[in-house]
């Protein structure tokens, strides 16, 4: 099993649907996933509410359906209790597990940290944002001199996400930065500089609303059983394409170890 | 293979700073609960003081009426309609909540605003008290733990922001002592959440 702790000291940053992203990826596999929700705010533990919610929903849209093999439950609140849960998913065949952490800086979170595999931290190219994933980037690096040398710590990478066509443009070398604005290159060249996951997530209205849709598989099951909404469909399929390359690359990563 | 901890050799960042930070935490903590029992004492005469002194026509014209389909969806009011909302009108809104057994939102996102209009100096601290401890009493009532749990950490995070700004002397170092704020309100909140929501 893979723990993916999703942490960043901003709030809106895109945790939540950081996990929403991979979670999609995972059941679009039939694999088993369950997300840890210690988020305060409970968006994550809210998404299959807002899912079937018919406020706003349009008169004869078809709800999707939750999918069997995607689990979302609150964090333990303690330490050992964190632990015996990861041991009991792993032996119930999880095959990932998200955990979902609150904005600032917690102790808390660092222990939802030191338990992963791998730790994401998702970023917009923005200043502020960017300022705050490099603080993220550095709180973590305090947290590996705080453990031996002996024990494994997760890999630390961001993520990209909401990212302009403009700036995805530039991170794979197809237009060149003159396009950019000096704004933009300094968040180019500071997202360089950390750390990072190599697939960036564009800027999208259909992400920005992942939370409300459902898991991507299933919105898109629904989505095509309603009339006239094709287009939402094509949407919904190449966002969860590329969910499901992010997916692949996070999968492949090891934890490094202590101090190394 | 069961997962293990990893060996500490030093406490984590946070952890250190919570330790190092002991006495001020502590002595925060104190202030703090004097000052909102202070407050919760002085909220219910200042709002008897200011709804005598309100001109009943004047009243009138602040105040909009909750239109119904404003109270079938109780959680998705939006914030500027729902600073206006007369106290009836909010009195609805809020049972409607109760019987949806929804978390208001819209209390939170309310309150946040209402603490950054505070923090440009918009608003005055007293005002944004008394609008947290009714939010956070609000959402006690629809047991919604988490969300309380949120009213405190910015019911928390202004008064003891205003004492950074105190301690400090200097609006400029008022997010001076702002990770020694985090780490108070992590263990404030520990500790709330302990207590379970408040009734």
């Amino acid at each position: 099993m893979k723990v993916i702790t999703v942490a960043q000291q901003k709030g809106g940053s895109g945790k939540s649907t950081t996990c929403a992203i991979l979670a999609s990826a995972a059941v679009a596999q039939n694999l088993a996933v369950t997300i840890l929700d210690c988020d305060t705010d409970g968006q994550i533990m809210g998404w299959r509410n807002r899912m079937e919610a018919p406020v706003g929903k349009t008169q004869g849209a078809v709800v999707p359906t939750w999918p069997a093999t995607l689990t979302i439950t609150r964090a333990p609140t303690s330490v050992g209790a964190l632990y015996e849960a990861l041991d009991t998913l792993e032996e119930e065949g999880c095959a990932l597990c998200l955990i979902d952490t609150k904005p600032g800086s917690s102790v808390s979170t660092e222990e939802f940290m030191f338990a992963a595999d791998l730790v994401i931290i998702p970023t917009k190219p923005k200043t502020a944002e960017l300022t705050l994933s490099v603080n993220t980037v550095a709180w973590l690096e305090k947290c590996k001199d705080s453990v031996s040398r002996e024990s494994a710590f997760p890999a630390v990478r961001t993520l990209l996400l909401d990212c302009p066509l403009e700036i995805l443009r530039e991170l794979v070398q197809m237009e060149g930065r003159k396009k950019l604005s000096a704004l933009d290159q300094v968040a180019v060249d500071t997202l360089r500089r950390l750390p990072h996951l190599s697939v960036p997530i564009q800027t999208s209205k259909d992400l920005a609303n992942i939370l409300a849709y459902g898991p991507l598989p299933a919105a898109i099951a629904a989505h095509r059983a309603m009339a006239g909404q094709q287009l939402r469909v094509s949407a919904f399929e190449g966002l969860l394409a590329v969910a499901e390359l992010l997916f692949e690359e996070v999968m492949a990563i090891s934890p490094v170890m202590g101090r190394a | 293979m069961a997962r293990k901890p990893p060996v500490r050799i030093a406490p984590s960042p946070v952890a250190a700073l919570v330790e190092e930070n002991a006495a001020f935490i502590a002595e925060a903590a104190r202030k703090y609960r004097e000052v909102d029992v202070e407050t919760r004492k002085g909220a219910a005469a200042d709002e008897a003081a200011r709804d005598a002194a309100r001109p009943p026509a004047a009243a009138a014209k602040a105040m909009v009426p909750l239109a119904q389909p404003v109270a079938a969806a109780p959680d998705r009011v939006p914030v500027k309609l729902f600073l206006r909302l007369s106290e009836a009108s909010r009195e609805r809104l809020h049972a409607a909540a109760a019987r949806a057994q929804v978390v208001p939102r819209l209390m939170e996102t309310a309150l946040i605003a209402q603490c950054e209009r505070w923090l440009k100096g918009d608003a005055d601290a007293g005002a944004l008290q008394r609008f947290a401890n009714e939010a956070q009493m609000r959402v006690a009532q629809v047991r919604a733990p988490d969300a309380v749990t949120r009213m405190v950490t910015w019911k928390v995070t202004a008064r003891l922001i205003e004492e950074a700004h105190c301690i400090a002397g200097d609006p400029g170092m008022m997010f001076a002592h702002t990770k020694v704020l985090s780490a108070f309100v992590n263990a404030y909140l520990a500790a709330e959440i302990e207590k379970g929501p408040r009734p």
